[in-house]
């Protein structure tokens, strides 16, 4: 970004943000692939996204180059920003001018004050001195292609650059220096390392990109075009939707209503509500059942806000997983090292231990399971990355899930058949749409034939289980299919599935007074709910057919009939198919049978394999998410190590286990020299000590 | 001796020892001032007086037992109505309180809470159920399922460790008012610190506790929520019917949710977040056992008979 253009940054500069950029750039992800230079709105002079601040700085680009006119800011993108990543490390915040190059090279003279000013000393050197800056490092191969790195193995850098980067002291105002090595495809690919001015001052080629679009600086706009107040429009949707505080409103919102849901009884018939929420006397004051039937408060769960609201959670998640937590992810798996004593704070532990050396804590750490990285007299390492992944992947999962939920609401099919035993349906004729994209499956036309019904019972007369015998026809009459179903255990068909949910018992056969048996259809009288099961009955006429005068007969199960007189009083029970005829009102009946119907509950649900999947994937990384993330970061400064450990869900074992840690580092003990050296000093010139002569 | 005699003898011991529990759990949360040199003495000599944590096991084991007889004599999972899950979640409680409790600093106060809820859901379990409800029988046909004992097992699991993990972050609250005196495990003697040092190590120690079983809980809670979708599936053809129970498991998992989110990335450790696993405590607690009173839905096995 920073480049070359003589137009824009006086060579002093722009050897300045060079090399800053050189020494930098390792911080950040990859593929910069268009950077784009801070401006009013703000974006991460690295990742070109869209970027979440707290202090924003009102930054002007005009022609003469960057002038910034408000100092506290730290514009850089949240993935960045929540690894304390970006130009200064740690979680500044706001902390005043630390930026990059941009910020300090503001054109000319005034430049190399800010730079010297504003940079603060973590890398010692001003924009200035370029001659005091750490040549860059050297990456052994793009990590990204790496694959697995060897998982305890530990990657040093030498500090040699390559020899391109070199030409960032030449002193040549067009450089373009290939800091990072290797590129994805593992050649170097130098740009012009002589002074000709790149034709369009083509930004740093930094880990991984090689090809970079026109160099876009000089138009204080986010990009070119079309699509720039669109691309403005969604990238700023998508920062104010990523918010987690409004992510976390919306999920109690939808909990408080689901709530409200179990309170208000939902999908009642109309008289229901008139009944109990009467207007004369409204619950709370206003909830009659008026308001209630137009607040939509009888089928929450299908209401229009209700779904919006589902739907603005899942667009919430999906800006959240997008925006904040795939960036971090790329992130994390890179290395950050400390410079400097001050940036060791916002840790779970601090600890500095005289003498030691940072390379002994190396193996140590590998052997824990550690990744280590070093680098001089800095280390970095991490382990259970796990951890910092697992909640990408339940969001992941959420979403699919409500994906799948989504695609099931808009193009299943639904509906309840109840068929008595020995008759049929056409599974077209039973099964509704339940959305606008349903489109009827191709088993529409079979017919499922119910063989027979029966139910088995415990020994103490309670209902065990029912069975329902059933087969698919199709329309040329031959069986396809064949199952006995019961609860549990549904039968599946092209799709389409049918479970066993509900019984019946349609009709009595009966004989009365040896005559020839008939059917009698049996009705509900109690659907059992609150009582140890259902009621039929059915009315057997024994009187003239001008008079009403006959006989009830009322049963629960298959097991037995209960009879009842025309006066109302009970006569007898008898078992269907004993034979044993009962005398009522002068005519000896003989039950013969109950006919049952079997309720079946068919579905088509294309969405189901989303769901499952969402399902599948939520369960595993839910527990990947509970691994622990624990970073461990260390420094030689001053004679002793400096070690700061941070973990994600080891908090109260972690001060134990470093304290083992921290014992087996050896402790160098000053060499004799060095003994007598500071002997000396501590004693003056007189050296009284008793030292050894030389 | 049948089975009944035999079950409730293992019940009064249970009582019994939950009833110890919960005294000698209380006395020493009550009278373990470290500073009181009597009592330290009086420790020293009579150590098995100490042992609240043993009676907290016995009562555990019964619990087991208890359970475990149920399932032989039945032949099916105990967990086909609200008093056999109560037992579950008295017998999770005792485990999980026990197996969390790692740290010698808060445990006597932790067992005190443990001992006392489970006491509670115990004797209400055991007097004030019906007696229909507590003799073991046989299941109706919708739990007739391997899959009753993937998801209740699982659920009541998650119930006992969310439930354990928002009491102590009750003790949290309470503590950390300054109004109640730190009670350090007499075991804790040895380790010497200042009174502020206590009052820290104690209240993070706390929290260390209260979140790593909210964790717990909460993976067991998603399993379980996602193992009852697929059933209901695979039973009714519908892994989501917006039933009130499912509504408020939901619910709960989203609180929770709530509370993992804040402690990660606003930072809320301490106090606040102890505020929301309370508000947690609620949630679960209407969603486990005040719908049993409401007397509808798919999953009313507990006071009314399902409909089919």
């Amino acid at each position: 970004m920073m480049a070359s253009t003589a137009s824009l940054l006086t060579p002093h500069a722009a050897k300045a943000a060079q090399s800053w950029l050189s020494q930098n750039a390792n911080l950040c992800t990859t593929s910069h692939s268009s950077p784009q230079p801070l401006f009013i709105g703000g974006s991460c002079p690295f990742r070109g996204r869209a970027s979440r601040r707290r202090n924003a700085a009102i930054v002007r680009w005009d022609s003469g180059g960057l002038k910034q006119t408000s100092s506290s800011f730290e514009d850089i993108c949240q993935g960045c920003r929540l690894q304390g990543l970006g130009f200064g490390l740690g979680s500044g915040k706001g902390r005043g001018l630390r930026r990059g190059p941009v910020a300090e090279v503001v054109g000319g003279q005034e430049g190399a004050q800010a730079g010297a000013s504003g940079r603060g000393s973590s890398n010692g050197a001003s924009g200035v001195k370029v001659a005091n800056v750490p040549p860059p490092l050297k990456i052994q191969g793009d990590r990204t292609q790496n694959g697995g790195p060897n998982q305890n193995g530990v990657k040093l850098f030498n500090g040699e650059g390559d020899g391109v980067s070199g030409s960032a002291t030449n002193g040549s105002a067009a450089n373009v220096s290939v800091s990072n090595g290797a590129p994805a495809n593992g050649a170097k690919q130098p740009l012009n390392g002589n002074a000709k001015q790149a034709p369009n001052g083509k930004p740093a080629a930094l880990v991984g990109s090689t090809t970079e679009p026109p160099n876009r600086i000089q138009a204080p706009q986010f990009g070119n075009g079309v699509l720039a107040l669109p691309q403005r429009l969604w990238r700023r949707t998508l920062r104010s939707l990523s918010s987690l505080e409004l992510a976390i409103g919306t999920l109690l919102t939808v909990a408080a209503l689901s709530a409200l849901g179990t309170v208000v009884e939902q999908n009642k018939s109309y008289q229901f509500y008139i009944n109990n929420y009467p207007e004369e006397n409204p619950s709370f004051g206003f909830l009659s059942w008026k308001v209630l039937l137009d607040l939509e408060l009888d089928h929450i769960y299908t209401s229009w806000w209700f779904l919006s609201l589902l739907a603005f959670l899942a667009a919430c998640l999906m800006a959240c997983t997008s925006t904040r937590q795939l960036p971090m992810a790329k992130v994390a798996r890179r290395w950050r090292f400390l410079k400097s004593k001050a940036q060791f704070r916002d840790m779970d532990i601090i600890e500095e231990l005289p003498r030691a050396k940072a390379a002994d804590l190396v193996p140590m750490l590998t052997t824990k399971g550690y990744e280590v990285f070093m680098k001089g007299p800095a280390v970095y390492a991490f382990r259970g990355l796990a951890g910092k992944l697992g909640p990408i992947g339940v969001h992941i999962g959420l979403i699919l899930t409500m994906a799948g939920c989504a695609y099931s609401a808009t193009a299943g099919f639904d509906g309840s058949s109840m068929t008595p035993q020995g008759q049929e349906f056409f599974i077209g004729d039973i099964l509704k749409p339940v959305g606008i994209l349903s489109r009827m499956p191709a088993a529409e036309q079979y017919r499922v034939h119910v063989n027979n019904f029966s139910i088995d019972y415990m020994p103490n007369g309670n209902v065990n289980q029912y069975y329902s015998d059933l087969s698919i026809v199709d329309l040329n009459d031959n069986e396809v299919y064949h199952k006995m179903i019961k609860v549990n255990d549904p039968l599946r068909y092209g799709g389409v599935t049918m479970y066993q949910t509900d019984w019946n018992l349609a009709s009595l056969q009966a004989r009365v007074d040896g005559g020839a048996p008939f059917r009698l259809p049996m009705a509900i009288l109690d659907d059992g709910v609150g009582k140890t099961g259902k009621l039929f009955g059915t009315f057997l006429r024994t009187g003239p057919a001008e008079e009403p005068r006959g006989v009830s007969l009322v049963a629960r199960d298959f097991l037995s009939v209960a009879i009842y007189g025309p006066d109302g009083n009970f006569v007898g029970v008898r078992r269907p198919g004993s034979n044993k005829p009962i005398t009522v009102d002068g005519k000896d009946i003989v039950i013969e049978e109950l006919i049952g119907a079997t309720g079946m509950q068919l579905k088509y649900d294309p969405g189901v394999p989303f769901v499952y999947a969402g399902f599948g994937t939520l369960i595993v990384t839910v527990i990947v998410s509970q691994v622990s993330h624990d970073q461990l970061w260390a420094l030689e400064e001053g004679g002793a190590l400096i070690v700061g450990a941070r973990s994600t869900k080891n908090k109260q074992s972690l001060p134990g286990d470093l304290d083992f840690l921290f014992d087996a580092l050896p402790e160098y003990l000053p060499s004799e020299e060095e003994g007598r050296s500071m002997e000396r000093a501590a004693s003056g010139r007189n050296g009284k000590k008793a030292s050894v002569a030389r | 001796m049948n089975y009944f005699e035999f079950e409730s003898i293992l019940q009064n011991g249970c009582f019994i020892s939950l009833f110890c529990a919960t005294l000698f759990s209380w006395w020493e949360t009550t009278f373990t001032n470290v500073f009181n040199k009597k009592i330290i003495f009086y420790y020293q000599k009579n150590k098995f007086l100490f042992q609240s944590r043993l009676f907290v096991w016995f009562s555990s084991l019964f619990l087991g037992t208890i359970l475990i007889t149920r399932w032989f004599i039945s032949q099916h999972a105990p967990l086909s109505n609200l008093y056999e899950s109560l037992l579950w979640l008295c017998w999770g409680i005792l485990t999980f309180g026990l197996l969390g409790n790692q740290s010698e600093i808060t445990h006597s106060s932790v067992v005190a809470v443990i001992s006392s809820s489970a006491l509670l859901i115990n004797g209400f379990a055991n007097l004030s159920l019906p007696l229909s409800m507590r003799t073991p029988s046989y299941l109706i046909p919708a739990l007739q399922s391997n899959w009753l004992l993937m998801h209740v097992s699982v659920m009541m699991l998650s119930y006992s460790c969310l439930f354990f993990g928002s009491l102590v972050s009750l003790i949290f609250l309470a503590v950390s008012k300054k109004k109640l005196e730190i009670s350090f495990s007499l075991q804790f003697l040895n380790h010497m610190l200042l009174e502020k040092e206590k009052n820290i190590l104690f209240l993070k120690t706390l929290d260390q506790i209260s979140v790593r079983s909210i964790t717990t809980g909460f993976c067991l809670l998603t399993i379980g929520i996602l193992s009852g979708a697929v059933w209901a599936n695979e039973a009714w053809g519908s892994y989501w019917s917006w039933d009130p129970k499912e509504t408020w498991a939901f619910i709960t998992w989203l609180v929770f949710a709530t509370y993992l989110h804040f402690r990660v990335f606003q930072r809320w450790e301490g106090f606040r977040s102890a505020i929301l696993a309370s508000f947690g405590l609620i949630t679960l607690w209407i969603c486990y056992f005040g719908l049993n009173w409401l007397g509808q839905g798919l999953h009313t096995y507990g006071l009314f008979t399902n409909k089919i």
